[in-house]
């Protein structure tokens, strides 16, 4: 393996069966472009299961509303 | 201007631009196939999680993603 080359600014971490944790450099908006302020939070972890009650953001209702996905990792490059 | 761009679609995914990149829990890349765009799903119903396959069209998934201010961050400890 080469020494890996610079990271990206922005990590999306896809939690099995849970949330989407962003973190690093990244803005939230809407549609229209406005700005999610996030009240100083340097991460946040976003809803994928559809069931949260504070859309965009997890509220972790994914444990109950029996959301899964353990989807393997695609090839890497 | 931050590295990278997170866009709260009406009633559809998370698009996702700029610098970043998508990792599962264990730290390991998904290969997006020199995407420099993605979609990622957040109604749930997904059969290409934790990408967007267009089934929020279908399955009723509603959330206008307006954009707001989070209450700012409790203070640690």
């Amino acid at each position: 393996m080469s020494a890996p080359a610079e990271r990206p600014r922005c990590r999306i971490t896809v939690n099995p069966h849970g949330a989407l944790r962003i973190e690093g450099d990244f803005e939230l908006v809407d549609e229209r472009g406005r700005v999610y302020g996030l009240g100083g939070r340097t991460s946040v972890a976003l809803c994928r299961c559809g069931a949260s009650r504070r859309k965009p953001f997890c509220d972790g209702r994914h444990n109950t509303c029996g959301f899964r996905d353990d989807a393997p990792v695609a090839a890497g490059d | 201007m931050p590295a990278c761009r997170i866009t709260v679609r009406a009633h559809g995914p998370l698009r996702v631009e700029g610098d970043f990149e998508i990792v599962d829990r264990e730290g390991r890349p998904f290969g997006l196939g020199g995407r420099r765009v993605v979609s990622l799903c957040r109604c749930g119903q997904s059969a290409s999680k934790p990408f967007c396959d267009g089934s929020h069209g279908a399955c009723g998934f509603r959330d206008e993603g307006e954009a707001r201010d989070l209450p700012p961050r409790p203070a640690a400890g």
